[in-house]
């Protein structure tokens, strides 16, 4: 017998702790996706929908007067805008993301690949977006834009690195979507002063990181266009840098201005009932007594946890806060928004989420650079 | 989806959740992650149903599925125990195959993961190297490297047949 042969054998004989799989269950379960799928906020596209159901409540002065925040109609970019769409901030990875891997296609070479790149001015920094767009082709990109160039082609001294030492630092929990289809957008931040030559160009390294094989394919390097970056007397300027992403997905890192906010959740005691949380309010709070703006605009990143007899089980999702309809918390104030209801035990499709009356769902939202809000509720 | 859709998919499960959780065991690490692997796979194929056309192909769209599924986990950094659908694992009556079994189920766990489901699809479920391939998303090449590769290792781990058997 060859050693092919008794391994065969033996993976047949190898036994396996036998489960009933419920056909009908999981009928249940795949038509509650479906339906979520299309009219709720799972992922990009969703949460872009989503918009239009996070509903800013009010904002309340630090003497306590209440004052309504006006509420235009929801705006959402235009398909035709990508790189729009991709000026936030995107969101942090507090949840389990599943889902298969696509698959990749040849490596993109640097002619394989149609760029550009953005800047935008915001309160703390300029923001910029790189576009990337492969020709039938997989962008293999481990660290993302690596140095800036003046129009002469000579590096620029201004340090680019993740932004380290943060809570809940920003995450695409797949960037692979974005990458391997060979359609992704790529933010940083520029943040400080310059007085030396102006970046004419951005590169962006085409290799495999280190423990991929660190394989090289060339570097991109993209004209930067809007750039409005200040000399204020010496250059200490340096470049954060976010995550890829889809059309549609935050992927800026997170605004050093943000840091005075606090996130609070309130939902009533017993708000959980067929698989949904009704009634989460989030409150942003400003610790700090300067005005925050709201911009770039973060993700939230929100996570239900389902507590049942037999286990803890996670559904996550990320939403756009409307930063248009409630652009500035004032130092010392808050701005309330209202959660669109928030599903729990999605892959445990027996009534109430595979949760009992009682039993308890804790919700967790966070922004990236922001400690995470959570809230805990009851079946009813 | 319309009723008769409906019971087919129920069918399906009936018929092929067995083997469908044999082969996540055998390449997931754990019990928990290879029912949650075969629960979500069989969620999205329900979700699919309606578009798979043909009817022999669901298998090999369902294993393309669950093994994309298992190795997609190896990019998760959190693991918990998940919901009410699936049961806890049974208690393996002891016999005298138990030994046996268990140092080839360390051994796999000794695998890379892509190695070991390489492994697995060619020699538990007989799939050709291309099948393999495209179940698992890589190259016919690639694909017979993993799975010499981990033969080598098994060799090593298990070591000849003789002794093994």
């Amino acid at each position: 017998m060859t050693f092919e042969d008794e391994l065969r054998r033996r993976l047949q004989q190898l036994d396996y702790p036998a489960s009933d799989v419920d056909g009908e269950a999981l009928a249940r379960a795949g038509r509650s996706r479906r339906r979520r799928r299309t009219t709720a906020f799972i992922g990009a596209a969703g949460a872009a929908a989503a918009v239009a159901v996070i509903v800013p409540l009010a904002s309340v002065g630090a003497g306590g007067s209440r004052s309504a925040i006006g509420i235009p109609p929801p705006s959402r970019s235009s398909a035709s805008d990508s790189l729009a769409a991709a000026f936030h901030i995107a969101a942090p990875q507090i949840q389990l993301v599943l889902g298969p891997v696509p698959q990749r296609r040849p490596p993109c070479r640097p002619t394989d690949v149609v760029a550009r790149a953005e800047f935008r001015p915001t309160p703390s920094g300029d923001a910029g977006v790189i576009s990337m767009v492969g020709k039938n082709c997989s962008l293999h990109i481990a660290t993302g834009p690596t140095r800036f160039l003046d129009q002469h082609g000579a590096s620029l001294s201004i340090p680019f690195a993740a932004p380290l030492g943060i809570v809940n630092p920003p995450e695409n929990p797949r960037p692979d979507l974005a990458l391997n289809g060979g359609v992704a957008n790529w933010g940083f931040l520029w943040v400080g002063s310059w007085c030396g030559a102006r970046p004419a160009t951005i590169e962006v390294p085409l290799v495999d990181a280190p423990d991929e094989g660190g394989a090289d394919y060339g570097t991109l390097r993209i004209p930067v266009v809007g750039t409005s970056l200040g000399c204020e007397g010496r250059s200490n300027a340096r470049v954060v840098v976010g995550v890829a992403g889809r059309e549609g997905e935050g992927v800026l890192p997170p605004s050093p201005a943000l840091s005075s906010l606090r996130l609070h959740l309130s939902v009533p005691g017993r708000a959980a009932h067929g698989g949904l949380v009704d009634g989460v309010v989030l409150t942003i709070r400003n610790a700090g007594t300067a005005p925050v703006r709201l911009d770039p605009c973060p993700y939230l990143a929100l996570v239900t946890d389902a507590h049942g007899v037999s286990g803890t089980e996670e559904d996550g999702s990320s939403l756009l806060l409307p930063c248009d309809r409630a652009s500035v918390v004032a130092g010392g104030d808050e701005a309330r928004f209202a959660l669109p209801p928030l599903q729990y035990g999605e892959g445990a499709p027996t009534g109430h989420g595979g949760l009992r009356t009682g039993e308890r769902v804790t919700i967790n939202v966070a922004i990236a650079s922001l400690p995470t809000a959570s809230a805990t509720t009851q079946v009813d | 989806m319309d009723a008769t859709a409906e019971q087919e998919f129920r069918d399906y499960v009936v018929a092929r959740g067995p083997a469908l959780q044999r082969l996540a065991h055998a390449i997931a690490g754990g019990a928990a992650e290879a029912e949650d692997a075969v629960q979500e796979a069989l969620i999205r194929v329900y979700m699919a149903w309606p578009r798979i056309r043909r009817r022999d192909a669901v298998d090999a769209y369902t294993r393309r599925v669950l093994v994309r599924e298992l190795m997609s986990r190896r990019r998760q950094r959190l693991a918990r125990p998940t919901g009410a659908m699936l049961s806890e694992p049974s208690m393996v009556s002891a016999d005298a195959g138990i030994a046996e079994r268990d140092v080839l189920r360390r051994a796999l766990l000794q695998l890379p993961p892509r190695q070991r489901a390489v492994v697995v699809l060619r020699f538990l479920e007989d799939l050709s190297e291309a099948q393999t391939a495209e179940a698992l998303g890589i190259s016919p090449g690639a694909a017979k490297t993993h799975a010499s590769r981990g033969l080598t290792r098994l060799r090593e781990l298990l070591g000849p047949p003789e002794v093994a058997s």
